[in-house]
């Protein structure tokens, strides 16, 4: 054998080896489901989670409120059951005939809401009504496509046939009527006054000011709650879970950091991942290299969240304790991303600490691209409900105006709360100004 | 000159005396006319119900400012009709014939539609008169006589600061002429005949309102509901809207 010969077998063996590698390579990665090239690199696990919370059952409205067209408002008790009844009605109700869709002005939605009987759906955040609908299978008339978003929905008047979509964010308002003799108020009330605090407008209370709904109710409970910061150092179930979850189950790859100022970040690779334990007590995760691919709407994008949240701690594991609700949904178009603001409530109040939520998700091109997490822990107190501090008399105590029709014109709201104050949560008022400060007051005299 | 000039002095201290005597008087002026005002203001003043209105609701909202620290005792009455008729009954073949009282709620159907000077004026028939029955009698004159029936017992609340309010709910109020009254009270010591110390409760103001619960409509349409739900241009505006979107 000549070694020209032998020369072109090595060459023949070397195409054929190379051409065997891409064999392999090809029937490894893409086609065998048993070996899987995400299962063998760090990766987020959040994709396997399976849906422990539904989006739909997270983006649900802050308040349900009825109005008795005479300036009496009910804040509805049971606001989740009846929203179901409520989209269950609208659902019938765009199956019966056709529905017809026209602009209001907001005088007009002010009337309808205001001055008629009505039941109004509020949401903290604009949801895109496309989705809204198909969601909840509501059958698509020709007119929706002029609504883009809302942020509240409302069956208004004892004739039953209109229904008032909103976005306070975009001051749009459309009338959407429907075919349906059946009316709203037996459907979804009962035929009754739902059972709730009452409320009315701050002019019909104080005899001043406009717009801000104030309770008479003086009941509640009082008890300061003890409550603990969650636990996000190096050895604590959530950071372990985090890790998990976005490092896989190794940390072969995976460079830990102590910085000076006594920060903990786990980086992979060149910064692609990091996940940050910080001093001032919060959990940080953020990941720059995401794969292609798209959001999938504000529902898809929520469950995506939701699901990492579960996976990252939790989301609303024990019911007596306080619960993650949400409090705020960003679009951002250019970056194909939602950005989600949760809260929490504890025993139906929102919980206010020094921090201004208490975790943020943002989900880019359908990844969790941020995760912010500095929430807090308590158990909901089990003590009688008391007579406190009337909320007429919370606004005299607000600092806003030495003027009290100063302090009533710029009252924007005045609701119940707890707020973190000397490591307690202290049931307070409060109140919310047009400027956009915001003030607590205790709702006993001694917490004032 | 000098003689002048010294004239002209005094003259000048003369009115800055008098000025100053004009300003000394100012402030006590002032402080007359504000202790006129605290004296005219009243401790209590009912903000809701408007005195003089007719509501159509089931519900009724209660707010009462003090304009100082003070108790106040909050009762709301309804205001009856009173009918007698005497009732003649046969025992044992021989007739017994007694009066028999009987209350009806006031019938405020038109007081909205008239205006709230009728409540006011029907208000005005509701005084001492027909508690002290000489109106009763006069039944039938032509303004029918009313009587307070205790609607809501007493509330009692004390405001510990210079400004408060008491707010508070009253639910499944029947259509009917209705009447606040809000006193201010307070707890006085005295002693009996043998000494002996107690304490009663005596009012230092009171203030009233009254206003007519009117029967809700069955089918109350608003202004917003009653306009044309969708014309035939909206319909197509949106057609076409929808198409070429």
């Amino acid at each position: 054998m000549t070694n020209r010969t032998k020369e072109n077998i090595k060459s023949v063996i070397i195409v054929v080896l190379f051409l065997t590698t891409i064999l392999l390579l090809y029937l490894v990665f893409a086609k065998s489901a048993d070996v899987n090239i995400k299962n063998l690199l760090p990766h987020q696990k959040q994709e396997e989670v399976l849906d422990a919370v539904l989006a739909k059952d997270v983006a649900v409205p802050k308040k349900a409120v009825y109005s008795n067209g005479s300036g009496a408002y009910i804040s509805a008790n049971e606001k989740d059951r009846l929203f179901e009844k409520a989209l269950a009605f609208f659902a019938s109700a765009s199956n019966q005939g056709t529905m017809m869709v026209s602009e209001v002005s907001l005088a007009e939605y002010e009337e309808a809401v205001h001055h008629a009987e009505s039941l109004s759906f509020n949401f903290d955040y604009s949801i895109p009504f496309s989705e809204f609908i198909k969601t909840y299978e509501i059958k698509r008339a020709s007119g929706f496509a002029n609504i883009n978003s809302i942020s509240a929905f409302v069956f208004s008047g004892s004739d039953a046939n209109n229904i008032i979509a909103a976005d306070y964010f975009t001051g749009k308002y459309f009338r959407i009527v429907y075919e349906s003799e059946r009316a709203w108020k037996d459907e979804i009330l009962l035929g009754r006054e739902p059972s709730g605090e009452s409320s009315y407008r701050i002019d019909q209370v104080l005899g001043l000011g406009a717009g801000a709904l104030v309770p008479v109710s003086t009941s509640r409970k009082t008890e300061e709650i003890v409550f603990i910061t969650e636990d996000y150092s190096e050895e604590s179930p959530i950071l372990k879970s985090v890790a998990s979850t976005v490092f896989g189950n190794n940390f072969s790859f995976v460079r830990r950091i102590h910085d000076n100022f006594g920060n903990l970040t786990f980086m992979y690779g060149y910064g692609g991942k990091t996940l940050s334990s910080n001093a001032n007590g919060s959990l940080e995760y953020k990941q720059t290299d995401l794969q292609d691919g798209s959001s999938n709407g504000f529902y898809g994008d929520l469950q995506t969240a939701v699901n990492f949240i579960a996976a990252c701690g939790g989301f609303n594991v024990n019911k007596d304790s306080t619960q993650f609700v949400l409090a705020g949904a960003e679009k951002d178009t250019s970056s194909d991303s939602y950005t989600f603001y949760f809260m929490q409530e504890l025993d139906g109040e929102i919980v206010y600490t020094e921090k201004p939520f208490a975790v943020m998700v943002r989900v880019e091109k359908g990844q969790v691209s941020s995760y912010l997490r500095q929430a807090i822990y308590a158990n909901r107190s089990y003590a009688q409900r008391e007579e406190v501090l009337q909320a007429a008399n919370a606004i005299i105590q607000s600092r806003f105006g030495f003027d009290l029709s100063v302090t009533a014109e710029n009252l924007v709201s005045i609701s119940t709360c707890y707020k973190e104050k000397d490591g307690n949560l202290v049931p307070s008022w409060m109140l919310r100004f047009a400027d956009g400060s915001t003030e607590w007051i205790g709702l006993k005299r001694s917490q004032y | 000159m000098k003689r002048f000039s010294k004239l002209i002095a005094f003259v000048l201290c003369l009115v800055t005396l008098a000025s100053t005597f004009a300003f000394a008087v100012t402030p006590a002026a002032i402080t007359t006319t504000n202790a006129a005002v605290v004296k005219k203001q009243n401790i209590a003043e009912i903000v809701s119900p408007v005195s003089g209105s007719a509501t159509k609701s089931d519900s009724l909202l209660v707010s009462v400012k003090l304009n100082k620290a003070a108790t106040v005792k909050v009762t709301i009455y309804e205001e009856k009709i009173e009918n007698r008729k005497v009732v003649t009954s046969y025992v044992s073949g021989v007739a017994i014939t007694k009066e028999a009282i009987s209350y009806t709620s006031v019938d405020v159907t038109s007081f909205g539609a008239v205006s709230s000077a009728a409540i006011t004026s029907a208000a005005a028939t509701t005084t001492k008169e027909a508690v002290s029955g000489s109106a009763v009698n006069a039944s039938s004159a032509a303004v029918k006589p009313y009587v307070d029936k205790l609607f809501v017992s007493p509330v009692y609340y004390t405001s510990k600061d210079e400004l408060g309010f008491y707010t508070g709910q009253v639910n499944d109020v029947k259509p009917g002429l209705y009447k606040m009254v809000v006193e201010v009270v307070e707890e006085k010591t005295a002693k009996d005949k043998d000494g002996k110390e107690y304490k009663y409760e005596t009012s230092i103001e009171k203030t009233e309102s009254i206003f007519a619960v009117q029967e809700k409509p069955a089918e109350e349409k608003t202004q917003a509901q009653t306009k044309e739900k969708a014309n035939a241009l909206t319909i197509i505006t949106t057609i076409l809207k929808s198409l070429f979107k």
